[in-house]
Formats: C-alpha cells, sequence, structure tokens
C-alpha cells in the first residue's frame, strides 16, 4: 500500500510541488520562447516531453550496464538521438510548427530538466518509476508552457488556440506588449511570484 | 583493465544503435520532407498564378515561368518572382505572378511561421487579405501608394513596411519583365541520338569532326573525327540581348580556338530587333569570331578585334559575353576524355 | 562585405540579443547574474568557449558532416564536441593556465548545458554562414550575452537591498527587471533600416 502511494507521489510531484519550471527554475529558455501562441506552446511542451519520457526510460532501462565514469557521455548520446528524431518527425508531419519553433527543437537536446531527470532519478530507479517520474515532470512542463501560451495569446490576439474569444477590444486593440520577450518576462515574474505566495509557504524559496 | 574495455565497447555499441537509429529516422522522413517542400512551393506559384497548369524554374528560388499545359511545353501565361525588400525589422518574401498581360495577378507574402519579422499588428498586418488583395490585377503604374499617385492604400502605422511590399514588387516587374517576352529554347536533341539538322550544323561548326557525342544534355557535345580522336567540343549558351535570350552554338576546339559559331534564326526563336539586332546573323559579324582565342573575345572599342554591328551594340555584346562565358564554363570538358559520371 | 560584417555584428551583439530577444541561455543568466564579479568570469569563459566552438563544429560540420552525407548525426556531434571542448579546456587551464583558471574554473562545467552556446552552433549553419562571419555572429553574440549579464547583475546587486514584498523576492523581481531591461532592448528593433 505504502508503495503504491510512493508511486503515485512520482507522478504528481512533477506536476505542481516540484515543476519543473516555477520551483526548480529550469528549462526557461523554451517556455519563454515557444510561448507566443497556445500551440506553439502546447507543441513544444509534447516534444520536449517526448524526449523527456523516452530518455527516461531508455536510460532506466540501461542503467546496469552502463558504467558510471562515461555516463553523461551516453546519457547526452541517448537524449540527442531522441531529439533528432523529434527534429525529423516534426520536419516532414508538422512543417509549419517546426518553422516556428526554429532552432528550439534541437535545443531540447540541453533542456536542463531531460539531463537533470536522467541523472538524478532515472538512472537510480526501475523503468515503470522512470516512466512515472518523467511523465510528472512532463505533465508540470506542458502545465506551465501552456498556460504562458494561452494568456500570452489571449492577452496580445484576443484568442486561444487561434479561435477568438473574449470582448472585442483584445482583438480591435490587443495587448501586443505579450508577444515580445518583456511580455513573456513579466508574466513569468507575476507565475512565480504567485507561487510562491500560495503554493510554497516556507522560507526556502530564495 | 577489464573496465576501461566494458567502457569502449559500451559506448561503441551506444554510439551504433544511435546512429543506425537515426539514419532510419533520416531516409524514412527525407523523402516526406522533400515533397513537403516542393508542394508547398507549388501551392504557392499556382495561388499567384491560377491560370498556370504547370512551371519552369528558370532562375533559382527567384524567377519560374508558368504555362498552361501541365509539360510546361505549351502557351506561356506568365512568369512568378520572388523579391525580399527591407521592411522594417528584416526582409519581406514576396512571391509575385504577373501574367502575359502585363498584370499583377496575385501576390502572396510570407507569414511570420514562414520567416516574417515585421511587428505584430502593426507591420505583420501586409500579410491581411485586405492589403494584399490591391495588388490583385493592377499594372506597374497602378503600383504606387495612394499618396504618390498610385491605387494601394498603405497600413495606418505601418508605411515603412507598406512601402517596401510596393517597391519590391514594382523593382521585381522591372527586373523580371523581358522573360515575359522570350521563348525558351526548344530542346533539339535528345541523350543519345541528335538529328540529321543538328549533325548537319554540328559538322559546320566542327570541320574534320564526324561523331558527335551528347556530354551535358542539351548544352555541350564531345567531336570525334574519323579515328575516333576527340577534336573539341560544341556548346550551346542563350545570353540575354536587347529582346530576349540568343540561341548560340559554338565550336571550340581542342587548340582552344573558336573553330565556328552558329546564331539561331528569327525562325528558331532570335527575338532581336528586325534589321537592327538580327543583324548579328551576317555572315560578316560571325566571320569575325573564327580561330579567335578567349582572350580575343574584345570590341574593338575595348581594344579587340571585334567589330560591333553598328546601331545594335547590345545585340553584339550579348554574342560576346555569351561565348566568352560558354568557354570559361565548358573549356573543361575539352581535357576530360573520360565522360563525366551522370 | 565590411558592411555585411558589420551588420552581422550589430545584430548579434544588440538587435538580436541571445538573452533578451531570443531568450536563449536563460538559464546562467538567473544562476550566476547576483554578482557583478561572477558575470564577468561567466561571461569570459562564454566568450572564450563560444568562439572555440563556434569555429570547431563549423568546421566539423563542413568538412565531415557534409561531405559524408551524416548531417542527420549534427545535434549528437555537436553537443559532444561542446562537451569534451569544455573537457579539454577545463584541463588546459589547470595545467598551464593557473591563474585564469582560478578565475574561470568553475563556470566551465557550467557551460556544457549552456544553451546558447549550442545555439550559437546551429544558427551560424542556419544562416549558411563563412567561417569568418561565423567568428563575427559568434563574437557579437558572446558580447551581447556579456553586456546584458553584466548590466543585470548591478541591478541584481541593488535589488538585494530594496524593500520588496516576500513573494517577489528573488526570482520574480528578477523577471520583472528583465522585462524592463528588455523592454529597452525592444527599441533597437527598427536599427536595420538605418544599415542598409
Amino acid at each position: 500500500m505504502n508503495q503504491k502511494v510512493n508511486r503515485l507521489k512520482y507522478l504528481t510531484d512533477g506536476i505542481i510541488i516540484e515543476n519543473p519550471i516555477l520551483v526548480i527554475m529550469i528549462g526557461l529558455c523554451p517556455t519563454l520562447a515557444t510561448s507566443i501562441t497556445a500551440k506553439d506552446a502546447l507543441g513544444m511542451g509534447i516534444a520536449t516531453s517526448f524526449v523527456l519520457i523516452c530518455s527516461n526510460i531508455v536510460i532506466s532501462a540501461i542503467r546496469k550496464f552502463v558504467p558510471d565514469s562515461i555516463r553523461i557521455p551516453i546519457f547526452i548520446i541517448i537524449i540527442s538521438t531522441f531529439v533528432t528524431i523529434v527534429d525529423y518527425v516534426m520536419q516532414a508531419y508538422a512543417p509549419t510548427l517546426y518553422r516556428v519553433l526554429g532552432v528550439f527543437v534541437p535545443l531540447i537536446v540541453v533542456n536542463c530538466i531531460i539531463l537533470g531527470r536522467a541523472e538524478a532519478f532515472a538512472y537510480h530507479h526501475n523503468i515503470f518509476d522512470s516512466f512515472l517520474d518523467g511523465l510528472g515532470k512532463s505533465l508540470g512542463f506542458i502545465l506551465v508552457i501552456g498556460l504562458m501560451g494561452i494568456i500570452r495569446e489571449y492577452l496580445s490576439q484576443g484568442s486561444v488556440f487561434g479561435i477568438a474569444i473574449g470582448p472585442k477590444f483584445l482583438i480591435s486593440q490587443p495587448i501586443l506588449f505579450m508577444i515580445f520577450p518583456p511580455g513573456g518576462f513579466l508574466l513569468i515574474g507575476l507565475l512565480k511570484a504567485f507561487i510562491n505566495k500560495f503554493i510554497i509557504k516556507s522560507e526556502t524559496f530564495e | 583493465m577489464k573496465s576501461l574495455t566494458w567502457m569502449i565497447i559500451s559506448l561503441c555499441i551506444i554510439c551504433i544503435i544511435a546512429a543506425g537509429l537515426l539514419a532510419r529516422v533520416y531516409t524514412i522522413t527525407k523523402e516526406k520532407i522533400d515533397k513537403q517542400i516542393t508542394e508547398n512551393l507549388l501551392k504557392q506559384l499556382s495561388y499567384v498564378l491560377p491560370a498556370a497548369k504547370s512551371f519552369k524554374e528558370v532562375i533559382p528560388d527567384s524567377l519560374w515561368i508558368g504555362y498552361e499545359d501541365s509539360l510546361a511545353t505549351g502557351q506561356k501565361v506568365g512568369i512568378v518572382f520572388k523579391v525580399g525588400p527591407y521592411g522594417y525589422a528584416g526582409p519581406i518574401p514576396i512571391l509575385v505572378g504577373y501574367g502575359t498581360d502585363s498584370l499583377v495577378k496575385k501576390i502572396y507574402i510570407a507569414s511570420a511561421a514562414e520567416g516574417l519579422k515585421e511587428t505584430p499588428g502593426l507591420g505583420l498586418k501586409i500579410t491581411e487579405k485586405k492589403f494584399k488583395d490591391q495588388f490583385n490585377n493592377k499594372s506597374y503604374n497602378e503600383i504606387k501608394l495612394t499618396k504618390d499617385g498610385g491605387k494601394i492604400s498603405a497600413i495606418t502605422a505601418a508605411t515603412i513596411s507598406s512601402n517596401a511590399v510596393v517597391n519590391g514588387i514594382r523593382s521585381g516587374i522591372e527586373r523580371y519583365k523581358k522573360y515575359l517576352l522570350t521563348d525558351t529554347i526548344q530542346s533539339v536533341a535528345t541523350d543519345s541520338t541528335i538529328d540529321t539538322i543538328l549533325i548537319k550544323r554540328f559538322k559546320s561548326l566542327l570541320p574534320n569532326a564526324v561523331k558527335f557525342q551528347n556530354v551535358i544534355k542539351d548544352s555541350v557535345w564531345r567531336g570525334y573525327d574519323d579515328k575516333s580522336n576527340s577534336i573539341g567540343i560544341i556548346f550551346k549558351t542563350a545570353p540575354l540581348g536587347y529582346g530576349g535570350l540568343i540561341p548560340i552554338y559554338v565550336g571550340y576546339g581542342n587548340d582552344e580556338m573558336i573553330k565556328n559559331i552558329y546564331i539561331s534564326s528569327p525562325e528558331e526563336g532570335l527575338k532581336e530587333t528586325a534589321n537592327i539586332g538580327t543583324k548579328i546573323l551576317d555572315e560578316r559579324f560571325i566571320k569575325q569570331f573564327e580561330s579567335k582565342k578567349l582572350t580575343d573575345l574584345k570590341l574593338t572599342v575595348n581594344g579587340g578585334p571585334i567589330q560591333a554591328i553598328s546601331g545594335a551594340t547590345i545585340s553584339s555584346e550579348a554574342v560576346l559575353n555569351g561565348i566568352r562565358e560558354g568557354i570559361l564554363r565548358y573549356a573543361k570538358y575539352l581535357k576530360t576524355d573520360s565522360l563525366p559520371t551522370r | 562585405m565590411g558592411n555585411n560584417l558589420l551588420l552581422i555584428f550589430l545584430a548579434a551583439f544588440i538587435v538580436n540579443n541571445i538573452l533578451l530577444m531570443r531568450y536563449i541561455g536563460l538559464c546562467p543568466f538567473f544562476g550566476v547574474s547576483t554578482s557583478l564579479t561572477t558575470a564577468f568570469g561567466m561571461s569570459a569563459a562564454v566568450l572564450f568557449v563560444m568562439l572555440l566552438a563556434t569555429w570547431v563544429t563549423w568546421i566539423v560540420y563542413h568538412y565531415l558532416l557534409l561531405p559524408l552525407g551524416l548531417v542527420f548525426l549534427r545535434t549528437a556531434t555537436f553537443i559532444l564536441v561542446i562537451a569534451s571542448l569544455v573537457q579539454f579546456v577545463e584541463m588546459f587551464l589547470k595545467k598551464n593556465f593557473k591563474t585564469l583558471y582560478s578565475a574561470l574554473g568553475i563556470y566551465l562545467p557550467l557551460i556544457t548545458t549552456n544553451c546558447a552556446i549550442l545555439a550559437v552552433t546551429f544558427l551560424v549553419i542556419n544562416y549558411r554562414y563563412s567561417l569568418l562571419q561565423s567568428t563575427i555572429f559568434a563574437i557579437g553574440t558572446a558580447l551581447g550575452f556579456a553586456l546584458v549579464i553584466i548590466l543585470f547583475s548591478a541591478i541584481r546587486e541593488r535589488l538585494e537591498f530594496a524593500p520588496i514584498s516576500r513573494a517577489f523576492k528573488g526570482y520574480p523581481i528578477a523577471f520583472i527587471s528583465a522585462s524592463l531591461v528588455a523592454l529597452a532592448f525592444l527599441g533597437f528593433v527598427g536599427l536595420f533600416k538605418l544599415t542598409l
């Protein structure tokens, strides 16, 4: 019973309490750069999640054969393999999304979330747990990047996922500021302050 | 020692698996990616020039000619060209369909996803239908902003971007409209069989040659004498004259001298002005090129031996430059005895 | 040609500033911009490694991957080249340049996962730059990184002592300050028009 609760914790931890972006503060670059519209943000979130979950599973599967001293290069090779797969598949089947995300697709390889989870979790746990951990962290990542995408698209274009909703003035006089880099920085600052105020009650968030 | 060996082996195994997997993914997706790119281009080309059924690329990534049939051989209906004028934040890629009636058919402006960098909400509004469709069926003279007496109203607060689009299209028309006039040169020879008229012409271009071999399809042939020794090449070049392309055949011997040249007649597609530009067909003009070397190819005004035709300097110069360019490009085929693998 | 190089430099340095306009390299930006000294150290290390990495990956790509038709190994190769390059530089400095090592040493391992380095090596390939243009681009980018991180560390040193509400202390106020600095950089966007 206890074990089951523990396992569930691997999954749920990543979503809020150990949210990679807003609590651990890693993976900021794609979060800010690709959250201009909700669709782009979701695309980036799914691409990163695919790499994170797959590399977690593979690294966990081969962890007993990997010599300790060269584990980092091996992690990097595995991660970059999955990144390249995503790169080509996206180019072939989602060319519009690929053009928007641009250089950020190959840059998934240096997303600290992925290497961080490989080193801190997948290398020491079994396949199923690593899968749950990867899934949890992915959901946390998608949650934040998706939320940013929705807010930024709504304020700057008056639409969400390309569908116009809400007051007319947002469409005729949109808040263009949110599209630009300063808008992204401001929004993530406010989200982080929100998390600090209501989710993390302790003094340790500094 | 054992751990070191295992280290190397495990690293190699991982690398091989990764590389193999990626090679597989690459081959599977490559075809799809290539198809994606050509289909996308074709879609944009037919959007800006709806009357055309097929397109032929004339200048890579810049100019296409549209034909009314699907084989790119029939009647020309217009051209599509690409320009990239500077807007507010970077170049604005525009495709323009320009019909044979000298009217712009439609324009296509790349979206932000395709590399347009204009400010969202301001400059980016040039991609909106309201602005774009103003260009449909407009002539060169009408494509000006309303404040300059034209028919295009600029986008409020985005004059720089609007102006860039207008000027880009105007300069594109100026640069490419000449391609509307010229017919592409009909292909005269297939890969291995060369028809009899051509052989007769080739023999006059390269005396002593009895056999010809096609080296580059429709561009370069190598001539052999009766002992099957290579004695020179014949190449085709088509410089731009006053009225259009001038198709020229040049016989160029192994001694690096021009043997003879042949300029296509008006019946064969020459578009120069009758009685002025067409004087380049004159025997006296053509004879001047006999036994000339690359360094001799200069007009008398530039201190060379070739006398230009009075009143047709542009055509004369075009012939000269076309031959020079041809020699520079194809002389390498003199030297090689074996055929380049193609 | 000279005009073109100047344009590449200015674009990389200010107009398309890697941190504030492209959002690349943010992790070290918020991580080490807490004091002026660390900001200087990090900037120097980035300049050094970025230049080396751009040269090596450019040569590897154009003379190894492209001729052999192995472009699909680009991501894996580049990241491994950068990782080993950083290792090598670290060992070399440790052995031969003690003072430089003590100044830069602690920042070097951080650089492997600095996406700014990898991004520049990819961008110069995507933009089809020559080796000279790539060099100028890398220098411009690294200096742009340095400019912003040094400016910003000065702001953050002040923020330490400013009366800020508890929820905004630390990262949130840093993000909001970054937003204001980015707003200033947004003013450079139309600069291209002047040079052309």
